[in-house]
């Protein structure tokens, strides 16, 4: 922020504090409540905004680093991320301009370059995937990153970090929603991962298995053990069945592998038939951990 | 310093260092005769004596000499890389001690150099029968700058020049001081390429083949050394100097050392247009200019320096951002330069956002490849330029812009498993553009020059 823009804000403060800020989103006047930011407001107007990093949920604070949700801002020289941009009056925003969708769908191919593919996908139907549906980007041109192993040491949860996207939203649901602080992340650049505590397995480490992390999680990277090891039994069927490739994670489980292992389950099963599932799932599965255990 | 009429004294200065016998030189004799002559002799009593007790009238404790804090460093190895500052075999350096709050000053009158530079001046003007001459002076020091208009104030005074603004009388010629815009570590590369490689760096000559300032500076004090103690001089080695202007007036500042923080004011010049200047202008057109790096990414990782500054191969200018400019040879693969300063971005990058810590990443690893995928290159530096939070991520494509811009041939040539500049020819005039390949006649023969 330039110190001319800095100055209109500062000019503007007591006004922001109390007044409506009136700007353009795709050529409409709209209005947003101080400290809206444009992807509230988009949201609002039913203006659709890709989003990855930002978990639109009390308590979950924007960071703007997966550049899902860019949009154009006219006058700016870069794009912004609306999830975190809070807009001025008079600022003129395009959320659909050519550039911003350009953008958006080559940082999804830049993510999906480094995920397992869909058809072997730990959650074919997480967040991630069905953004990008909805962006048509089905695979990469991008050579593919080197998988990490997956760390199964912890009984509820099964962190795969082949299919993270460093989106950071497990480490704020660990640390600012449940005040756990336990993930943290490592390293820099393409090597940054998230650990918990000391890079330790989850298993071992001071994790008190509340769960957040897997309903914030929009890849399928942290997930319920037990879906994964249905997921698993169910692959190995198939395999044994003569299909090499088969959609590892179902609607509908088959009804042995449904109830193993899950004594203290409350809410609805996985993909249970006949609810309406709204548009965008904001979990893995919508899986509800039981309260006391908070276990799957 | 600039004289200002063709004949000049670095040409006997230079036959002189150069071990020749000068006996014969018509400008070595006159230069001996002067030494015996009168016409010269007010100068040493004035520019010593007068300008000296004038400042001791006010404080006369600064003119102590500083002989207590000068030491002699060995001469045994020569020139070791990345020595010490103060260590530098065979040097004299005046080595700032807590006792002496001010060395500087001491130094200054102390020490014979500062009338030296004038003298010598007035010597070379003397011998080329210049009109003029010009003292460059960069503003970093302020205290040179004083002593240097008193000590011309004397000289005026004395008779034997006459400062500015006054129609020339026969044999009183005319002293400026003038201010110049100069970058201290303008040959910084190149000195620490040279000590690598053994060699003490001097540039003598510009590219259009005159002396440079600092040769002129040399060769006025070797005139006025000359002059005072005979040809057998430039025989001995000689006290190396400090640095920059410091030294013209034998100032020894502590704080004058190269990476320490200095008193005064710092002008930092255009250095790549000066560099471009001293480089390429000639051999390189100017589309073959590259702002590819900031100055940090080009001095990080392997930078053949030595080699791309050599005078043997066609320079041709690369990268900068800011003041900062590589040249590279002709013989460099500039896809092998862009795919070394994208490895330093990938190293770098912080992770935080998806098109700066994927996009290196997937960068680098479609650089390696033999071939480029040129419009997914471009894609990804659209992307990440746009989407990218901080200014690294924006900037980190920006050698492979000018690579896909500037260097096309050098997409098209295959890669190399060995040493870039061995295994495949010179391409001569490969950088000119179609005009200039027209107009400049027969073109110089592959790996010439």
């Amino acid at each position: 922020m330039g110190p001319g823009l800095r100055r209109v804000a500062d000019d503007q403060w007591d006004l922001r504090m109390t007044e409506p800020i009136r700007f353009t989103l795709d050529g409409a006047e709209v209005e947003a409540a101080p400290g809206e930011t444009i992807w509230q407001v988009a949201d609002r107007q039913g203006v659709e905004i890709p989003h990855l990093c930002w978990l639109p949920k009390p308590g979950y604070r924007a960071d703007g680093n997966c550049r899902a949700c860019m949009v154009e801002i006219e006058g700016e020289r870069v794009l912004a991320a609306s999830c975190v941009r809070q807009p001025i009056p008079g600022m003129k925003v395009q959320t659909a301009s050519e550039r911003a969708k350009f953008s958006r769908k080559l940082v999804f191919e830049l993510l999906i370059g480094d995920q397992p593919d869909r058809a072997v996908a730990h959650d074919p139907n997480s967040r991630l995937w069905q953004w990008a549906d909805r962006l048509e980007v089905s695979d990469s041109r991008f050579p593919r990153h080197a998988a990490p192993a997956p760390d199964r040491s912890h009984p509820a949860m099964a962190v795969q970090l082949d299919a993270c996207i460093q989106c950071n939203l497990c480490v704020r649901a660990c640390r600012e929603v449940q005040v756990n602080d336990v993930i943290g992340m490592a390293a820099r650049g393409h090597h940054e991962k998230i650990v918990f505590d000391f890079d330790d397995p989850m298993g071992n480490s001071t994790c008190v298995a509340c769960g957040e992390c897997v309903q914030a999680c929009p890849t399928g990277a942290l997930m319920p053990a037990t879906l994964v090891d249905a997921q698993w039994r169910l692959h190995q069927r198939a395999r044994a069945r003569g299909r090499q490739r088969v959609p590892l994670l179902r609607r509908r489980l088959p009804a042995d592998l449904q109830d193993q292992g899950r004594p203290h389950r409350r809410g609805r099963r996985p993909g249970r038939a006949g609810q309406s599932q709204p548009a965008l799932r904001q979990g893995p599965l919508r899986l509800r951990l039981c309260r006391i255990t908070r276990t799957g | 310093m600039r004289c200002t009429s063709t004949p000049r004294v670095d040409s006997v200065a230079a036959a002189v260092a150069a071990g020749r016998d000068t006996s014969d030189d018509p400008r070595i004799c006159r230069l001996r005769r002067l030494s015996r002559g009168r016409r010269l002799s007010p100068a040493r009593s004035v520019l010593g004596g007068r300008a000296q007790a004038r400042r001791a009238d006010r404080d006369p404790r600064a003119f102590r000499p500083a002989r207590a804090r000068r030491r002699r460093v060995s001469d045994r190895p020569q020139m070791a890389p990345r020595c010490g500052r103060s260590q530098r075999p065979g040097c004299w350096r005046s080595m700032p001690t807590r006792a002496s709050p001010a060395p500087s000053r001491t130094a200054i009158f102390s020490k014979p150099t500062r009338t030296a530079l004038l003298e010598g001046m007035l010597i070379a003007a003397w011998v080329v029968e210049a009109a003029e001459v010009y003292i460059y002076l960069r503003d970093e020091y302020p205290q040179c700058r004083a002593i240097l208009e008193s000590e011309i104030a004397a000289v005026e005074a004395a008779g034997l020049a006459r400062a500015c603004a006054h129609p020339p009388a026969p044999r009183r010629r005319r002293l400026y001081l003038r201010r110049r815009i100069g970058d201290a570590r303008k040959h910084r590369g190149q000195a620490r390429a040279a000590a690598a490689a053994g060699r003490r760096f001097r540039r003598r000559s510009d590219c259009f083949g005159r002396p440079t300032l600092m040769q002129q500076r040399r060769d006025a004090l070797l005139g006025a050394r000359h002059r005072r103690e005979g040809p057998g001089l430039v025989h001995r080695p000689g006290p190396q100097r400090a640095q920059g202007a410091a030294h013209l007036l034998g100032i020894g500042t502590g704080a004058r050392s190269r990476g320490q923080a200095r008193p005064g004011r710092h002008h930092r010049a255009p250095a790549d247009r000066r560099v471009l200047r001293r480089h390429g202008r000639r051999a390189m057109p100017s589309r073959a200019i590259c702002r590819a790096a900031p100055r940090a990414a080009s001095c990080r990782r392997r930078w053949p320096t030595s080699r791309s500054i050599s005078a043997r191969s066609k320079p041709r200018a690369a990268s900068s951002a800011r003041r900062a400019v590589v040249v590279l040879s002709d013989k460099d693969d500039m896809k092998a330069v862009a795919l070394n300063l994208l490895r330093f971005f990938e190293d770098e990058s912080c992770g935080q956002c998806t098109p700066c810590r994927a996009g290196t990443e997937k960068a680098v690893k479609l650089m390696t490849a033999p071939h480029w995928d040129e419009p997914l290159l471009e894609e990804l530096t659209q992307v990440m330029s746009d989407a990218s939070i901080c200014g690294l991520g924006q900037a980190a494509m920006n050698p492979v812009k000018q690579v896909l811009k500037h260097f096309r041939e050098d997409l098209a040539r295959h890669p190399r498993p060995h040493h870039p500049s061995k295994s495949i020819p010179a391409k001569a005039g490969i950088h000119s553009s179609p005009t200039r390949r027209r107009t400049n006649g027969p073109r110089p023969a592959p790996g010439g020059r």
